[in-house]
C-alpha cells in the first residue's frame, strides 16, 4: 500500500477566479522512501495539492470531492483536533519563503522547541533541540539556537525550518518550492541536506518545484500539471528524457540547455570598459565593498554574461554604468569618455545610447500611465516630436511581438512575460547601442523566459546591439551570453568567452557555481520544432 | 477610474456618509433661507424644550434658536476643516515629499524637525497659538494646520522614498528625464493614494480640533458654532441638555460621515485589502 | 544588550530631551514676543488691569528694552531655575502651581491610558479572532462611534446620563468638598469621581487601539511564520497568543507612544468638563484671564511630560522587539 494516495481530488476556486477549480481531479500516490516532485508554473495548482494534504488550505479554498489515504485514514475527512495531531509529527512541511516562515520575536530554540512541545514531548526538548541543528549542519548550534531569526542568513533559516519539519521523524515531508527563494549554491546544499536525510530515514518526500533541473537532481517519480490537472506522470528517468504530453515537451524545451556553444571570437573594438571600479557603502561605522575593483571589457555586438548570486554587487555594478549608483572609484569609459565625471547634463546624450531592462515587470512601468506612452516617453524627453515618437512606439510593440492596440491600454492589464515586452520596446525606443538587461527573465514563468530569451537574442542580431546581461542562472548564460564574467562578493573572479569558462573554470568560485547547477548530468532531449511549436503556449 | 468608482459606491458606509456630507453641506448652504436672522439673535423665551414655541431644537440660556446655530455653524466647521487640511496637505507634503525624494542628510534634517513637531502635545500647541494670536477664522486656521502637517509629511515621505527605488521610476532616470518631470509625472500620482485618504481623516479630526477650541472660548468670536454651543450649554446641562446634545449629535455626524467615506477611499483605493475585510 | 550600551542610549536621549526642551522654551519666547501687543502685557496678561508699575518691574526683569537675543539669554536663565513667571491672576509662581496640580492630571491620564489600552486590545484581539461575526460588528461599530464623538461631548453626555439622571456619580470636583480625609480613605473616596473623567478620556483611545489591534492582528495572521506554526501542529489558541498578538502589538505599542501627546492633551478637555483640578483646568483658567505665563508654562510641562514618556515607550520596544538595535 502506498504510504500516501491522492484520489481524483478536485478543489473549487472562488467565484471571480481565473477558472473554476484549483486543481481538478488529481490523483497520485507516494511511496515509503522515494521523492516525487511535482512540477508546474505559476497557477498550476501545484502547491494547492500539497497544502490539501497537509489540511491547510485557506479558507476560501473548498474541496469538492476526492481523497486523500494516508496511514489508513481519509485525511479530508478528519477531526481537526486528529489533524493538527497529524502535522508536524507525522506529516511535515516547508515553505519557500525563508526569510518570512520563523516568528521575528522568539529565539530559534523556542520555535524549534515548540513542535516538540505540541506533541507531548516536552522533556529533554533543549538537548534534542541542539542534535537537531546538528544534524542540518548548521555551524554552532547553541549559538544559532540562541539566536533571533533575523541574524540567521536565508539558507540558514531553512535548515531550520527543514530541522523543525523533522523533527519527530514524520513519515512525510512536504516541501513547497524550498530552494526557490535560494543562492544556486546554497540551493545545492539544502537539495543534497533533503535527499540525504530523507535516504537515512526512508521518509517520502513531496517536493514541488517549477525548475525542472531540480527534477533531475533528486526526483525519483514525477508529476507535472498545467492548469489544475495532472498532465502527464511517471518515473523520473522516462518523463525526464522521453515526455509525452505536449506542455512537458513544452516545459523541457524551455529549460535553458547548458551546453555552451562555441561563439565566434569577437575583435571589433572596446564599446564598454570598466577599470578599477569600486563601491563602498557605509554601514554606521563598518564599511562594506558592494563593488571591488571591478575590470571588465565588453566589445561591440558582443553578449557579456554578469554572474553572480544576491549580493555579489552585479545589479550594483549595472547601475553604476547608468549612472543610478555613483561609483567611489574607478573608470568607466564608454567609447572613449569616462562617464563617471560627468554631470547630469553631460548624460544627456549617453541617455540615448545606453538603456536598461530591469527586472520585476511588476514595478518596471508605471501603473497609471499608458503603455505608447511609457514608450514614447524617452524620445519625447530627447526632442522627438510626440506624433513621431508613438508612430515609433507602434512600430516597436511590432518589434517585440504585441499587438498595436497595446498603446493606449494600462501595464495591469497585461502578463509578467508582455510587460518585459513592454519594457524591452521602451529600452529599444532610444535606439541605444548599449543594452543593459539586470536579470530580464528572473520573475518569469520558465515557458515565458524562453519566449523572452529568444526575443532578446533576435532583437540583438537584427538591430546589433551590445548587451551587458546580467543574471544568476548560469544555465541561462550559457544560452545567449558570448562571454561571460563571474561575480563573486564584489569582486570579478573570473572572465573569459563562455565555453572557456564552463568547460575549463579557473577559479575555485566559478568551480563551485558550475557543480551548483541542479541536474547538471541532465541534457534535456531536443525535439524537432515542429512539435514544440504546435504546443507552445501564446504568445506571453 | 471607472473601477474605483465602482468600489467606492459597494461601500454603504462610505455611500451613507457622502449621503450626511452633501446634506452638511446643503445645511451650510441653506442656512440663511431656512433661518432668515441672526443665530445671535433672541428669538423667544430662553430654555424652551425642543419643540415648544416653535423651536425645533430648543432655545438656550439667551433665547437663541438652537436649531438656527446648528445651521449657521455647519459653514464654519466645514470651511475650518477644509482650508486647514489643504494648508496641512500643502505643507506636509511638499516636505515630506522633498525629504523622501532627497535623502540624506537632507531627510535625517526633515524627520528631526517633524519627529520635533510630533512630540508637542498638538492640541496643547493649538491652544497656546489660537490664544496668544487671539481666537479668528484665520488664527484658527493656521493653528490647526500647523499642529495636523506631520503625520502627512511622514506619510508622503514614506510613500516618495519607496517610489524613489521602484524599477519605473528607475527607469525614467535612465531614460534621462528631468528630475521635476520625475517627480510630478512618475512619483506623485501614485503616491497620492494613501494622501488622499489620509485627508478625508484629517478634515474630520480638524473638525473636532476647532470645536475643542471653540468650546474652551477660543472660537471666532463673530461665528456661530458648534463647539462654542456646547460650552455655552454645559453650565446649564440639568435645566437644557438639548443645548449640549444636539450640536455634539452635529459634530458627530459630520466627522462619522467623513471617517466612512475615509475609509471607503481606502478600500477603493487597495482593493486587496477590501477582499480580505469581506472574506472570512 | 550590554548595560554600557543602554546607558550611553539613554544619556543621548536625556540629552536629546535637554535640547528638545531648550527649543519649546525659545519658541514660547517668540510666541510672546510676536504675538499683538507689547510682551511685558502679553506677559503680565490683559484681564484688565494693566497694573504700569507691575509692567515696569517685569520690563526691568526681563530686560525688554535690551536687544533680542539677550532677551532670550535672561529668559533662558530664569526657566533653567525653574522660574517659569508669575502667574498674574493668583499671584504665586507658575512652576509652583503647575507642581501641586500635575498630581492630579497624571491619576487621571494614567488610568484612562490603563483603561484605553487593556480594554483596546482586548476588544481589538477579540474582533480579529471573530472577524465577520456579530461581535466583530458590534466592536467594529462601536470603535468608530467612540472614535468620532467630541471627548468634551462624551464626558457631558455620561454627566447627563450618570450624575443627572441616575444620580449613580458626582459629576464634578476630585473628592468630596470639606472632608478632611487622609490615606486610605482619602484614596476610596477620590475612585467615585475618577470614574467619569477616565472613561471620557478612555474611551477615544480605546477606539484607537481597538481598531490599530484589530488591523494589525489582522495582517499579522496572514504572514507566513504563521502558517509554519500551524504546519507544526500548533492549536489556535496557543497560535493567537504566541505567534500572532505578540507580533500585532508591536505597532501598537509605537502609537501609544505618539498618542501621549494627544491624551494629556485631551485631559485639558476632559479637567474642563469635570472640573477636574489638574493642570488641564489650570490651562483653561489661565486661557479665561489672558494668563499667558501660566499657559506657555503648562504647554513646556506638557512638552517635557510626552518627552519623557516617548522614551519610556522606546525603552519598551528595545525589550519586545530584538530586531531593534542600540545603534
Amino acid at each position: 500500500m502506498s504510504l500516501l494516495a491522492v484520489r481524483d481530488l478536485t478543489i473549487a476556486l472562488p467565484i471571480g477566479g481565473d477558472r473554476k477549480h484549483a486543481i481538478s481531479g488529481v490523483s497520485f500516490t507516494l511511496e515509503r522512501g522515494e521523492i516525487l516532485c511535482v512540477v508546474g508554473e505559476s497557477g498550476s495548482g501545484k502547491s494547492v495539492s500539497a497544502a490539501a494534504v497537509m489540511g491547510l488550505l485557506p479558507p476560501a479554498l473548498k474541496v469538492q470531492s476526492g481523497s486523500i489515504d494516508f496511514a489508513g485514514q481519509d485525511l479530508l475527512r478528519l477531526a481537526s483536533a486528529d489533524m493538527r495531531a497529524l502535522r508536524g509529527s507525522r506529516l511535515g512541511m516547508i515553505f519557500q519563503e525563508p526569510m518570512t516562515a520563523l516568528n521575528p520575536l522568539m529565539r530559534v530554540e523556542d520555535q524549534v522547541a515548540e513542535v516538540l512541545e505540541v506533541h507531548g514531548q516536552r522533556a529533554g526538548a533543549r538537548a534534542r533541540v541542539l542534535e537537531l541543528l546538528q544534524a542540518v549542519n548548521l555551524p554552532d548550534p547553541p549559538a544559532i539556537a540562541r539566536a533571533y531569526p533575523h541574524r540567521l542568513s536565508g539558507g540558514q533559516r531553512q535548515r531550520v525550518m527543514i530541522a523543525i519539519a523533522l523533527a519527530l521523524e514524520p513519515e512525510i515531508l512536504i516541501a513547497d518550492e524550498p530552494t526557490t527563494a535560494l543562492d544556486v549554491t546554497t540551493q545545492m546544499q539544502i537539495l543534497c541536506l533533503i535527499r540525504d536525510i530523507q535516504k537515512r530515514r526512508g521518509t517520502g518526500v513531496l517536493f514541488i518545484t517549477h525548475d525542472f533541473g531540480v527534477v533531475a537532481e533528486i526526483a525519483d517519480r514525477v508529476a507535472v500539471m498545467q492548469h489544475g490537472r495532472i498532465v502527464e506522470q511517471g518515473d523520473a528517468r522516462t518523463v525526464l528524457n522521453r515526455p509525452q504530453h505536449a506542455y512537458t515537451r513544452a516545459l523541457i524545451a524551455a529549460v535553458p540547455h547548458r551546453a555552451a556553444a562555441a561563439r565566434p571570437q569577437n575583435d571589433r573594438r572596446k564599446l564598454l570598459e570598466l577599470v578599477g571600479v569600486d563601491k563602498v557603502y557605509a554601514r554606521g561605522r563598518a564599511a562594506f565593498k558592494a563593488v571591488d575593483n571591478a575590470n571588465l571589457v565588453i566589445r561591440q555586438g558582443e553578449t557579456l554574461g554578469l554572474v553572480g548570486e544576491s549580493g555579489s554587487g552585479k545589479s550594483t555594478l549595472a547601475r553604476c554604468v547608468v549612472n543610478l549608483v555613483k561609483p567611489d572609484g574607478g573608470a568607466i569609459r564608454f567609447d572613449d569618455t569616462d562617464l563617471r565625471h560627468l554631470s547630469r547634463r553631460g548624460w544627456t546624450p549617453f541617455r540615448r545610447r545606453i538603456q536598461m531592462v530591469f527586472q520585476d515587470p511588476f514595478a518596471s512601468l508605471n501603473p497609471r500611465r499608458r503603455v505608447g506612452d511609457i514608450i514614447a516617453d524617452g524620445p519625447i524627453g530627447h526632442g522627438v516630436p510626440r506624433p513621431q515618437a508613438l508612430k515609433e512606439a507602434r512600430d516597436l510593440l511590432r518589434l517585440v511581438q504585441l499587438d498595436e492596440n497595446a498603446l493606449q491600454r494600462f501595464p495591469h492589464e497585461f502578463s509578467g512575460g508582455q510587460r518585459q515586452r513592454i519594457g524591452i520596446a521602451r529600452a529599444l525606443a532610444m535606439r541605444p547601442d548599449l543594452l543593459i538587461a539586470d536579470e530580464p527573465v528572473s520573475a518569469l514563468d520558465v515557458s515565458v523566459q524562453a519566449q523572452i530569451l529568444a526575443l532578446l537574442e533576435d532583437l540583438r542580431a537584427r538591430l546589433g546591439l551590445t548587451m551587458l546581461f546580467i543574471t544568476h542562472d548560469l544555465r541561462v548564460a550559457a544560452q545567449i551570453c558570448d562571454r561571460v564574467a563571474v561575480m563573486q562578493r564584489g569582486v570579478v573572479v573570473e572572465q573569459g568567452p563562455t565555453a572557456e569558462v564552463f568547460v575549463r573554470p579557473q577559479h575555485a568560485y566559478t568551480k563551485m557555481l558550475l557543480d551548483s547547477i541542479p541536474g547538471r548530468d541532465w541534457v534535456p532531449p531536443r525535439f524537432d520544432a515542429v512539435s514544440v511549436a504546435a504546443s507552445s503556449m501564446a504568445i506571453a | 477610474m471607472k473601477g474605483f468608482l465602482r468600489a467606492f459606491f459597494r461601500n454603504r458606509g462610505a455611500l451613507a456618509g457622502l449621503v450626511i456630507l452633501a446634506l452638511a453641506f446643503l445645511l451650510a448652504l441653506s442656512a440663511p433661507l431656512l433661518f432668515p436672522f441672526s443665530p445671535w439673535d433672541m428669538q423667544g423665551a430662553p430654555f424652551m424644550s425642543p419643540g415648544e414655541m416653535g423651536f425645533l431644537l430648543g432655545s438656550d440660556s439667551l433665547g437663541r434658536d438652537v436649531a438656527a446655530g446648528i445651521a449657521y455653524g455647519a459653514p464654519v466647521s466645514l470651511i475650518i476643516g477644509a482650508v486647514s487640511t489643504a494648508v496641512a496637505l500643502v505643507i506636509g507634503v511638499s516636505l515630506g515629499a522633498f525629504a523622501g525624494y532627497a535623502g540624506g542628510a537632507v531627510d535625517d534634517a526633515m524627520m528631526r524637525f517633524t519627529e520635533f513637531f510630533q512630540t508637542i502635545p498638538s492640541f496643547v500647541l493649538a491652544i497656546v497659538l489660537v490664544a496668544i494670536f487671539k481666537p479668528s477664522l484665520a488664527s484658527i486656521v493656521i493653528a490647526i494646520a500647523v499642529v495636523s502637517w506631520p503625520p502627512v509629511a511622514r506619510v508622503a515621505r514614506a510613500e516618495f522614498l519607496s517610489l524613489r527605488n521602484r524599477e519605473f521610476v528607475q527607469a525614467a532616470e535612465v531614460l534621462g528625464r528631468s528630475r521635476l518631470v520625475i517627480i510630478f509625472r512618475e512619483i506623485l500620482p501614485n503616491a497620492l493614494s494613501p494622501i488622499i485618504v489620509l485627508a478625508s481623516l484629517m478634515v474630520a479630526s480638524a473638525i473636532l480640533l476647532e470645536s475643542a477650541l471653540s468650546f474652551l472660548g477660543l472660537g471666532d468670536p463673530n461665528r456661530m458654532s458648534w463647539g462654542f454651543m456646547i460650552g455655552a450649554g454645559r453650565s446649564v446641562i440639568r435645566m437644557a441638555w438639548w443645548m449640549s446634545v444636539f450640536p455634539g449629535l452635529a459634530i458627530f455626524l459630520t466627522v462619522l460621515a467623513l471617517n466612512l467615506v475615509g475609509e471607503g477611499l481606502n478600500d477603493a483605493l487597495n482593493p486587496r485589502i477590501a477582499h480580505r475585510r469581506a472574506a472570512t | 544588550m550590554s548595560g554600557v550600551r543602554l546607558l550611553r542610549f539613554l544619556a543621548q536621549r536625556l540629552a536629546k530631551i535637554v535640547v528638545l526642551m531648550v527649543a519649546i522654551v525659545i519658541i514660547n519666547f517668540l510666541l510672546i514676543h510676536a504675538a499683538p501687543g507689547d510682551p511685558a502685557s502679553v506677559m503680565a496678561g490683559q484681564s484688565g488691569t494693566a497694573d504700569e508699575r507691575y509692567m515696569q518691574q517685569l520690563r526691568q526683569q526681563f530686560g525688554l528694552d535690551k536687544p533680542l537675543p539677550t532677551q532670550l539669554w535672561i529668559y533662558l536663565k530664569h526657566v533653567a531655575v525653574l522660574d517659569l513667571g508669575k502667574s498674574h491672576r493668583l499671584q504665586r509662581p507658575v512652576a509652583d502651581l503647575i507642581l501641586e496640580r500635575l498630581p492630579a492630571t497624571l491619576l487621571l491620564t494614567g488610568t484612562a491610558f490603563v483603561l484605553a489600552i487593556a480594554t483596546g486590545i482586548a476588544s481589538g484581539a477579540m474582533a480579529a479572532r471573530r472577524v465577520g461575526t456579530a461581535a466583530d460588528s458590534l466592536i467594529t461599530t462601536l470603535s468608530l462611534v467612540f472614535y468620532c464623538t467630541p471627548l468634551f461631548w462624551v464626558g457631558l453626555l455620561l454627566v447627563l446620563l450618570f450624575s443627572v439622571t441616575l444620580n449613580w456619580l458626582p459629576s464634578f470636583g476630585m473628592g468630596t468638598v470639606g472632608a478632611n480625609l487622609s490615606g486610605m480613605a482619602a484614596v476610596l473616596d477620590v475612585v467615585p469621581y475618577l470614574v467619569l473623567p477616565a472613561l471620557t478620556l478612555g474611551l477615544f483611545y480605546m477606539a484607537i487601539y481597538a481598531r490599530l489591534t484589530r488591523s494589525s492582528t489582522l495582517e499579522v495572521a496572514d504572514l507566513d511564520f504563521v502558517k509554519t506554526a500551524r504546519a507544526k501542529g500548533v492549536d489556535e489558541g496557543r497560535i493567537m497568543r504566541r505567534h500572532i498578538l505578540r507580533n500585532a502589538l508591536l505597532p501598537v505599542i509605537t502609537l501609544a507612544g505618539i498618542q501621549v501627546g494627544h491624551l494629556i492633551g485631551g485631559s485639558i478637555l476632559v479637567e474642563t468638563v469635570f472640573a477636574w483640578p489638574g493642570i488641564g483646568t489650570l490651562a483653561f483658567e489661565a486661557l479665561l484671564s489672558r494668563d499667558y505665563e501660566m499657559l506657555l508654562g503648562v504647554f513646556l510641562c506638557t512638552s517635557v511630560l510626552v518627552m519623557l514618556f516617548n522614551l519610556i515607550t522606546d525603552l519598551l520596544y528595545l525589550v519586545v522587539d530584538p530586531r531593534v538595535e542600540l545603534a
